[in-house]
């Protein structure tokens, strides 16, 4: 993918390979070159990134582990293959990339199955949930689907596993045009008590405003995942799933919380 | 009730027992464990997963002390009102976690009860969430 660049960009990159090919591996200069290819081929990771939006990972991340691949393609590569380096990189970012889903537990391609399972599961739960006016038993959901109570958990744990696709993709807009506000002055309160805020302020910062408001919302004003799913106009099971990766990043960024 | 809950809650049913070693990608197994256990006992998807996370938190909690190559042992006590999930680490903190943290504050919100003990080297997080008597619908 050379798209943009200039036949003087692509000289400058055969260059650099063919340097770094001679720099013996001890030689300080092999880092500056380094560099350069990787920061002249971030565009290419940008790129490969974005194949993968709408997965549930943030494209920063994405682009964060696809520059470890490309790192790995600038070390690896061979000059003597007659290839074109990007042809060599991009199986290789592409490949970090999918580990790294791997590595969290969600598979890249979610099976058929079990699409059409969490979104009838997200059906059945919002209807059954206006009927009653509380969130339905695994054993009501499987009655009303006509599956076992088997399926039913192997769908919502599939909802949890995988961070993405068609079941959420109708709600993405409505997300979006969510007015949230402000919730600044709710978390100071709501934080107050908890001793460890100091560390947790700038994470809940960072997280989206989305994630934060669910995150407020049911801790700290002790709504109902179902309650909140409507609130926010999403299902439940996709609540379920943000809450979880919500607690995963503060767990991570708050180390000192024992 | 349906009967096998009725039998799985009488007094002395034995707990299922869960040990995996001391890191976060066994957690996948607590979690299953708990989303049956919780499916068995009729709770709704709404207590299903807030106990699901509350596992998953108090777990990943023990695990950020547990002495390196130890294991954790979860497990899940059922009675006719109450289901009670003990998580067990081998700890190098020397004291039960604090209760004012955010986890803690997320365990307590996701649970009825949630308490710390440390014996001997070892934590045990304690969750206990009452069985509601729900109608059924449809």
């Amino acid at each position: 993918m050379a798209t943009g660049w200039s036949e003087r960009d692509r000289a400058r990159e055969h260059e650099l390979l063919a340097e770094l090919a001679a720099t013996p591996p001890d030689d300080p200069r092999r880092a500056t070159l380094r560099d350069e290819l990787v920061t002249m081929n971030l565009p290419l990771v940008e790129h490969l990134a974005r194949r993968f939006r709408d997965r549930g990972e943030a494209h920063e991340d994405l682009v964060q582990v696809g520059t470890v691949g490309l790192i790995k393609a600038v070390d690896r590569f061979d000059t003597d293959r007659g290839v074109e380096f990007s042809t060599y990189a991009t199986p290789t970012i592409v490949g970090e990339i999918k580990r790294h889903f791997r590595d969290r537990g969600w598979a890249v391609r979610v099976p058929r199955r079990l699409q059409e399972l969490r979104i009838n599961l997200a059906r059945a739960t919002s209807e059954l949930s206006q009927e009653s006016g509380r969130a339905p038993t695994v054993a009501e959901l499987a009655k009303h689907l006509n599956i076992s109570e088997d399926e039913v958990l192997e769908g919502l744990e599939s909802a949890q596993a995988y961070a993405t696709s068609s079941l959420d993709a109708g709600s993405q807009d409505g997300d979006e045009a969510i007015s949230l506000g402000s919730t600044m002055g709710d978390e100071d309160e709501a934080l107050e008590g908890v001793d460890n805020r100091e560390s947790l302020k700038p994470l809940l910062a960072a997280l989206p405003e989305r994630e934060r408001r669910i995150l407020l919302l049911r801790f700290f004003q002790n709504k109902t995942q179902s309650e909140i799913a409507e609130e926010l106009g999403i299902s439940q099971m996709h609540v379920s799933r943000l809450l979880a990766r919500t607690l995963e990043t503060l767990r991570a960024g708050m180390l000192d919380d024992y | 009730m349906p009967d096998e809950v009725a039998a799985a809650s009488g007094p002395g049913s034995a707990p299922v027992e869960l040990t995996f070693p001391a890191s976060s990608e066994y957690l996948a197994l607590a979690r299953a464990a708990t989303q049956a256990t919780c499916a068995r006992l009729n709770f709704t998807i709404d207590q299903l997963e807030d106990v699901t996370l509350a596992i998953d938190e108090a777990a990943a909690l023990l695990i950020g002390d547990a002495v390196p190559g130890t294991e954790i042992a979860c497990k899940w006590y059922t009675t006719a009102t109450d289901l009670t999930i003990t998580v067990t680490s081998v700890s190098t903190a020397g004291r039960p976690p604090r209760t004012t943290t955010f986890s803690w504050t997320v365990l307590s919100a996701l649970v009825d009860r949630a308490d710390a003990l440390f014996d001997d080297g070892r934590v045990t997080v304690r969750l206990g969430v009452r069985r509601q008597q729900i109608g059924t619908v449809s």
